[in-house]
């Protein structure tokens, strides 16, 4: 018993020492890039670009097809449930929980990792074995404002705009089959859409994919520095920087919607 | 015309990487305006030494000092006043690999915003004058030979006119021509461009009697000091 509580903890302080580390490169990286950037903009600008061009741009199909079968599929399974209880007006509201709040910031950040997350690592841990990094720190160029910070800027923002694509994809979808299957109007399923909405879902969007692609870029990053200076570290980091940015984001999206669930029980005073 | 580097000195430091230590409570005073060759009892004290002498990293105790300013206790920031006079020439690798050979090379002058517009690309080609790599120029470094590599190494080290240059076996992967054209490089920049500090490794004798005014041998994890009459004994 004893054992298996030292286990935890150690586990617990590892995981601590491990966001600790993560807050430590955001942070330098953020602070090397604007307290010492003094010349570099220019060619900082092109490298979050890059980023956002590899990261969000090229996603982009891969996002508007998942979205319009997740949206589709949300929208048949809530009209067949709602047609069963009588109110299948309020179809907009299951669309926008299910949509919105959760499949839309989580589907966003696992492709994400898939795609760029596994890239980032990859990249960074070949830069590490070929010398790279010290090469650019050679030339006066510090890898935390050259290579860490245009990766989380630009891994951010693709983050951001790849899920609100991935709404605007489902639940225009997700009209299509209310339309399709139970001839509802355009207008009514997007004013039942319109009513549900408030401005906390737009926070909690917001600060679902901000943090989510922080994570992601943040411990694929650290992963990739990791490595040391052989090849066949690349893939073992590459697969931790997976689990572990899968782990983290699951887990943030975990804690964001219990909070907000639990407000939204509180303030209607069930608790 | 003053130079950057007025002196540069260890005090009794120790440097240690992945927990072997190549020096150890060494005082050295860097011999200023001439061509040094360091000679290293191996590849990786070699690698280890320029590493802590060009970047900073590795000093586990004692001051290294630039102008008699510890540069150990200085950020990154703080040190790029040194370190855009600096030039390191890698052994091998240390080309991105994510850039053309051209943008490898102008990556430096684009960054610190050195020579702007047509005198960059002037520039490039004044330099490339010493190693024809121009068909090379916008290719990959994984898409052209080593020796194309290498070349792209030592002209990315010298692109940035610095006062003083670390060279790591410059002569590798290099035809007999390139290395006369390297010697002719050097030389131009002593006399036409800011180049004053010259220290470099190498493997190749004929070199080394071409280019070292002097040799530094590092023995016992301390640096020591060899007259070029008896260099061979030393380098032996």
């Amino acid at each position: 018993m004893i054992v298996s509580v030292d286990r935890l903890g150690r586990k617990v302080s590892q995981n601590f020492e491990y966001i600790a580390d993560l807050l430590l490169l955001t942070y330098l990286s953020f602070r090397s890039t604007l307290i010492g950037q003094t010349e570099g903009w220019r060619t900082l600008y092109s490298v979050i670009s890059a980023q956002i061009y590899f990261t969000g741009w090229q996603a982009m199909p891969l996002i508007i097809f998942l979205a319009i079968g997740s949206g589709a599929l949300v929208a048949m399974q809530s009209i067949m449930q709602m047609t069963f209880l009588g109110g299948v007006d309020y179809v907009g509201n299951f669309m926008l929980m299910i949509i919105v709040r959760e499949i839309g910031p989580l589907l966003t950040a696992l492709i994400v990792i898939a795609r760029s997350g596994t890239a980032v690592a990859a990249e960074l841990g070949s830069m590490q074995v070929n010398k790279e990094l010290d090469a650019l720190k050679t030339m006066g160029i510090n890898p935390l404002s050259f290579v860490i910070f245009p990766r989380l800027v630009g891994g951010i923002v693709s983050v951001l705009c790849l899920s609100f694509y991935f709404v605007i994809f489902a639940t225009l979808s997700g009209a299509l089959v209310c339309r399709i299957m139970k001839g509802m109007p355009f207008d009514v399923y997007f004013t039942s859409l319109s009513q549900a909405a408030s401005m906390s879902d737009v926070f909690v969007f917001v600060i679902k994919n901000f943090m989510s692609g922080l994570i992601i870029f943040s411990v694929c990053c650290y992963q990739g520095l990791k490595v040391e200076k052989s090849p066949h570290e690349i893939p073992q980091m590459t697969t931790q920087a997976v689990v572990k940015s899968t782990v983290y984001v699951l887990a943030l999206n975990f804690l964001i919607t219990i909070y907000f669930y639990f407000g939204s029980i509180m303030n209607l005073g069930i608790l | 015309m003053s130079g950057v580097f007025k002196n540069i000195k260890f005090s009794k430091v120790s440097v240690g990487f992945e927990g072997q230590e190549i020096l150890q409570a060494c005082d050295f005073d860097f011999p200023m305006n001439k061509n040094c060759r360091f000679v290293f009892a191996n590849d990786r004290e070699k690698y280890f030494f320029f590493h802590a002498a060009s970047q900073v990293e590795g000093f586990t105790a004692g001051s290294y000092s630039i102008n008699q300013e510890n540069v150990l206790e200085m950020s990154f920031e703080d040190f790029m006043k040194f370190r855009i006079n600096m030039g390191f020439g890698f052994s091998t690798r240390g080309l991105l690999q994510n850039r053309t050979l051209r943008q490898n090379l102008l990556l430096p002058l684009e960054f610190h915003n050195l020579f702007v517009g047509p005198e960059r690309v002037e520039w490039l080609n004044n330099c490339l004058e010493y190693f024809d790599i121009r068909s090379d120029l916008d290719k990959r470094p994984s898409e052209v030979s080593p020796s194309t590599q290498k070349s792209t190494l030592i002209l990315r080290a010298f692109i940035h006119q610095p006062e003083l240059v670390f060279l790591d076996t410059p002569e590798a992967l290099l035809s007999k021509r390139h290395q006369a054209n390297l010697l002719q490089m050097i030389d131009d920049h002593r006399k036409h461009h800011n180049l004053r500090h010259l220290f470099f490794a190498t493997a190749d004798e004929d070199l080394s009697d071409c280019l070292a005014d002097e040799y530094i041998i590092l023995s016992k994890k301390r640096l020591k000091h060899v007259t070029t009459q008896n260099k061979s004994r030393g380098v032996a």
